[in-house]
């Protein structure tokens, strides 16, 4: 046993010091995940959305489907 | 209680059956209801002390323990100690190599899986489906584009109708 004495560790406050550190980074981790996913991930698709509508044909591309035959309601115009 | 109780079934026979830990009396199964020793993070202060048969010099530190504390030397401290308990809490969380022998035998047998799923490929099963050729592939990649798969952010996106080639 050494002859020098251990700083006296601390007694008092454990559970509170822990929660107080668990909770600001819980609140870190939530926001910070929910802030990432909305601008990496929603903010481009509604994005990729809104540009494909803007320049979209629904005849356009009904005839070019027409035409590469898969329908079967309808067939291509040349047969 | 109930729980300590059941701790020491855990613990038990390694702790208080072994002939070589006591040092000295009979090695006999004991009963599971009697109180025992065990070393646990959770229990810092088991049912009995460690040492249950007191030689000479150990009854009478025990003697000298009924009057003043300040009286007793480190030396007979450490020795009052080590009647009580067997290791200390330093001695019973002390880190060990046993992790090593884990990993290794974990890769171990996840490499001889392996030899195992190459010879099953090569040896049970029976040829592929005809779909996957690379003509049948071909063409179902085909229809898939004609049918504007996904063609916002997924399949048909990634394909360019003018040019009629894969996106850059």
């Amino acid at each position: 046993m050494s002859s020098t004495l251990l700083p006296k560790p601390q007694m008092r406050g454990l559970l509170g010091k822990r929660l107080r550190v668990h909770i600001v980074g819980a609140l870190i981790a939530s926001l910070g995940s929910a802030i990432l996913y909305k601008y990496g991930v929603a903010e481009p698709r509604k994005r990729a959305y809104a540009d494909f509508y803007k320049n979209s044909d629904a005849m356009k591309d009904f005839e070019a489907m027409r035409e590469a035959g898969v329908f079967e309601s309808v067939q291509p115009k040349n047969s | 209680m109930l729980a300590s109780r059941a701790f020491n079934l855990i613990g038990k026979r390694a702790i208080s059956t072994s002939i070589g830990l006591r040092g000295h009396g009979v090695a006999k199964v004991e009963d599971f209801s009697l109180p025992s020793y065990i070393d646990r993070r959770d229990i810092p202060l088991p049912q009995l002390e460690y040492v249950r048969n007191l030689s000479a010099e150990q009854k009478a530190l025990k003697e000298k323990e009924k009057a003043s504390w300040s009286a007793l030397s480190i030396d007979e401290k450490v020795g009052l100690y080590r009647i009580k308990f067997c290791e200390t809490f330093a001695e019973m969380n002390r880190g060990s190599n046993e992790w090593k022998t884990v990993i290794g035998g974990a890769l171990f047998f996840f490499g001889l899986t392996a030899f195992i799923v190459i010879w099953q490929r090569l040896y049970v099963y029976g040829p592929v489906p005809h779909t996957f050729s690379e003509e049948w592939v071909a063409m179902q990649t085909k229809r898939m584009l004609d049918m504007r798969v996904n063609p916002i952010e997924g399949f048909s996106a990634k394909w360019d109708y003018d040019k009629n080639e894969w996106k850059k």
